[in-house]
């Protein structure tokens, strides 16, 4: 880029300024070499108010570069308001191209979703993560869920898992359900449905986390071993329909039940609305 | 005398950057930097972009004496500050030829912030694929690899410092205008 062209931004390359990059960038490397392993980085105000995806921001904004294109889900949807403001707001500070298409994306940020498409090697994922830490409803000390990773004791999580099926006769957890990362860290998968969990395992593309709030991020490189907690009477299972998608007709995706009409009519139609278009044009 | 960084400081270290976010990601698989700069002088110009990408005010750096014209130029284009022992430094470099402290010696964070650790720029002269089998996060399957110019009982250390994951030290491996990344998670089997 020219120095005439960088004068049309009215701030920094992706709006982060170099020193807050670095900082990243540097968080994000340990984040890499140390699998499901929290990372704490120092944060820089953003242009949105937390909960609007800041941590993912500002991963997005420390690795995007001009060769990009960029995808944005939030709920698997490419056009939630959360979604589009995101997309738009890196189109104006970095030009770079944008898609809703799983396939053409270099990197995807997302809000609560894998894409259905599966995701290939050079990808990268970035994940809005609003609490980080996979203990911490069974333990509100830092200093302790620290002490607790630090020694790979994770019987609460055990424990609370197994109340689940004390009480209700199967895990009650369907979204943010506990993985373990390279068989060492125990890890939040952010809210992604636990269907998308499979997703995790062995990927072939890099998968970032970002928290704004709490100022974390941390990494699941390609190809890492990530296993969803369960037991041997209790083996993990993900949500499954006896529906198929009502748009495209697909058995194989996640789904969300939506009210049609004011009468109350319900119907079933993939989450992941750029997959469920592809399974409609393919049939056509 | 000031010697020139990146055309384009910005775009060049966001290139550099994500070339080593991979190497880390899927290790001991040799990436040719996607730009470079002038080399420093006793510096390869690859390693000349890592310290560009990776250094400012912010960390520490170790290196064994360098040249006064790289020592300034680091100094104005990354605020440089240098680290008294190997032992206390974020960074440290590692021209080719250098003795390698031993890795023991250096940050490998502690058992709750295990990312307070060292990482280490080693330059080398060449990748050919013939000393070790390496596995772990980052490999689909088992990769061959090798470098030429590492230093002695190098692989050694490593197997003593992966031993002590998650603690540890992360290794960029650099040669002219090539990196592999050694992130301490990697499993690496001699022969
Ligand atoms: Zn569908």
């Amino acid at each position: 880029m020219t120095e005439a062209c960088h004068s049309q931004w009215q701030y920094n390359f992706a709006f982060l300024d170099e020193n807050t990059k670095r900082m990243l960038r540097r968080a994000l490397l340990k984040a890499v070499a140390i699998p499901g392993y929290q990372v704490p980085f120092g944060s820089r105000e953003m242009p949105l108010p937390y909960g609007w995806g800041t941590g993912g921001i500002q991963l997005t904004a420390s690795i995007i570069g001009q060769d990009d294109v960029l995808k944005v889900i939030d709920q698997g949807a490419d056009d939630t308001t959360n979604a589009v403001n995101i997309r738009r707001f890196f189109a104006r500070v970095t030009g770079v191209a944008t898609t809703s298409s799983t396939a053409a994306a270099s990197l995807i940020q997302s809000r609560h979703r894998i894409p259905e498409t599966p995701l290939r090697s050079g990808q990268i994922m970035v994940f809005q993560v609003p609490e980080p830490e996979a203990l911490r409803t069974l333990e509100a000390s830092e200093v302790e869920t620290r002490k607790l990773h630090a020694h790979q004791e994770y019987g609460l999580m055990h424990v609370k898992l197994y109340e689940d099926i004390a009480r209700f006769g199967h895990i009650a957890t369907s979204y943010d359900y506990p993985v373990m990362v390279n068989q060492r860290y125990l890890s939040s998968p952010s809210p992604i449905p636990k269907f998308d969990n499979p997703k995790l395992h062995m990927s072939p593309a890099l998968l970032l986390f970002g928290a704004g709030r709490e100022k974390r991020l941390y990494a699941i490189p390609p190809h890492t071993r990530v296993e969803s907690l369960a037991f041997d009477d209790h083996p993990f299972s993900v949500q499954r329909w006896e529906q198929a998608c009502a748009l495209c007709g697909s058995h194989d995706s996640y789904l969300d039940e939506i009210i049609t009409d004011d009468a109350g009519a319900r119907m079933f139609v993939c989450s992941d609305t750029d997959y469920c278009q592809q399974q409609q044009e393919g049939k056509a | 005398m000031l010697l020139q960084a990146f055309d384009n400081m910005v775009q060049d270290c966001q290139q550099v950057f994500r070339c080593t976010l991979a190497a880390m990601a899927e290790p001991l698989l040799p990436r040719t930097l996607p730009c470079l700069p002038p080399a420093l002088p006793g510096l390869k110009p690859a390693t000349s972009a890592l310290l560009y990408t990776l250094i400012d005010q912010d960390v520490t750096l170790w290196a064994p004496a360098l040249p006064p014209a790289t020592l300034a130029s680091l100094r104005f284009h990354c605020a440089l500050r240098l680290a008294d022992t190997p032992e206390q430094a974020d960074f440290i470099l590692l021209p080719a030829g250098s003795a390698l402290p031993p890795l023991s010696s250096l940050r490998a964070g502690s058992p709750e912030y295990p990312d307070r650790s060292a990482t280490v720029l080693l330059e080398v002269e060449d990748f050919t694929p013939q000393q070790v089998e390496a596995s772990g996060p980052g490999f689909a399957s088992p990769r061959r690899f090798g470098a030429t110019g590492l230093p002695p009982a190098f692989w050694t250390q490593w197997q003593a410092n992966h031993a002590r994951f998650p603690l540890g030290v992360d290794v960029l491996l650099i040669s002219a205008t090539q990196l592999a990344g050694l992130p301490r998670s990697t499993v690496v089997q001699e022969g």
